[in-house]
């Protein structure tokens, strides 16, 4: 586990915080803090935010405006070492995913980034642009699973219909892409990035809201990108 | 499903049922729905208001 301190001094002025591995300890409070291993600031306004994903036995931990300089950490989830830092591009509000190739990497909305879906392979050292998003887009959300990746591109045009596209092996070879229902933009404006679960076998869910106090369940084949509503 | 409040349709990113929790096993989804926000504001944490298990259609 990992704890983020706020309100921290800045060198630069303003509030900061800090990155620091718990460990679990027989005695009184339970834990010990380790070092500090990240420092960002903390201003609210500034969208600011670590973002991880655990996968491989580890902890990938991706904080873009990182003072110390814009790195992905690997972090071992069983002993809190900081097993690799890898610099990848600077991602503003990125979305991270994990499979057998891999730590997928994207940025979740308009943003000046690079457009691209990012892979850092297992043991690599850098992250490798392996898909484009057309018209300077972006992710609203992928799932990673085994050697298969889906994910929703969006034109940078939010107006723009988005493509759900389903990417295999570590060069993200397309094997289909659908355009994006009504029912998948439901899902992105209320959930974000995180709103889909599932894999290639059991197909992708999402439940979004429909209303304040009703949602619907809605399902991705994975091997056709078809829509079902299963519960509303 | 309909949980078991009401409220304004307008803003559904406002919803608590955005803060749902899902897994998928065998082929079916299982969706743990937050708690209902309780008008005395007491303490949820750690609480749900119903858990579905979803199986595709087809």
């Amino acid at each position: 586990m990992f704890a983020i301190d706020k309100n921290l001094p800045a060198k630069a002025g303003g509030p900061s915080a800090v990155v620091r591995i718990a460990h679990v300890v027989p005695h009184s409070p339970g834990y010990t803090l380790g070092p500090v291993v990240m420092t960002f600031p903390a201003l609210a306004w500034g969208g600011s935010a670590p973002t991880w994903v655990y996968g491989g036995g580890d902890l990938w931990l991706y904080e873009w405006d990182n003072p110390g300089g814009i790195d992905l950490m690997r972090i071992s989830a069983t002993s809190g070492a900081v097993l690799q830092r890898v610099r990848v591009p600077k991602i503003w509000h990125p979305i991270l995913a994990y499979n057998d190739e891999g730590l997928w990497i994207a940025a979740s909305g308009q943003t000046s980034s690079p457009e691209a879906l990012y892979l850092v392979a297992p043991g690599g050292t850098h992250a490798s642009a392996v898909f484009h998003f057309a018209a300077e887009g972006f992710a609203k959300w992928v799932v990673a699973s085994a050697d298969d990746v889906w994910v929703n591109a969006q034109p940078r045009q939010v107006s723009d219909v988005g493509v759900v596209w389903m990417l295999r092996g570590p060069e993200a070879k397309p094997v289909w892409h659908v355009p994006e229902s009504a029912s998948l933009v439901q899902v992105f404006e209320t959930l974000g990035g995180s709103g889909l679960v599932g894999d290639a076998a059991d197909g992708l869910w999402a439940a979004p809201p429909t209303a304040y106090d009703e949602q619907q369940v809605v399902r991705i084949d994975p091997m056709s990108g078809a829509l079902s509503i299963e519960a509303a | 499903m309909k949980a078991e409040h009401s409220g304004s349709a307008k803003y559904l990113y406002l919803s608590p049922l955005t803060s749902w929790t899902g897994v998928t096993l065998a082929g079916s989804f299982f969706l743990l729905d937050p708690p209902v926000p309780s008008p005395s504001g007491a303490q949820t944490v750690g609480s749900f208001s119903a858990l579905y298990r979803v199986t595709p259609s087809d």
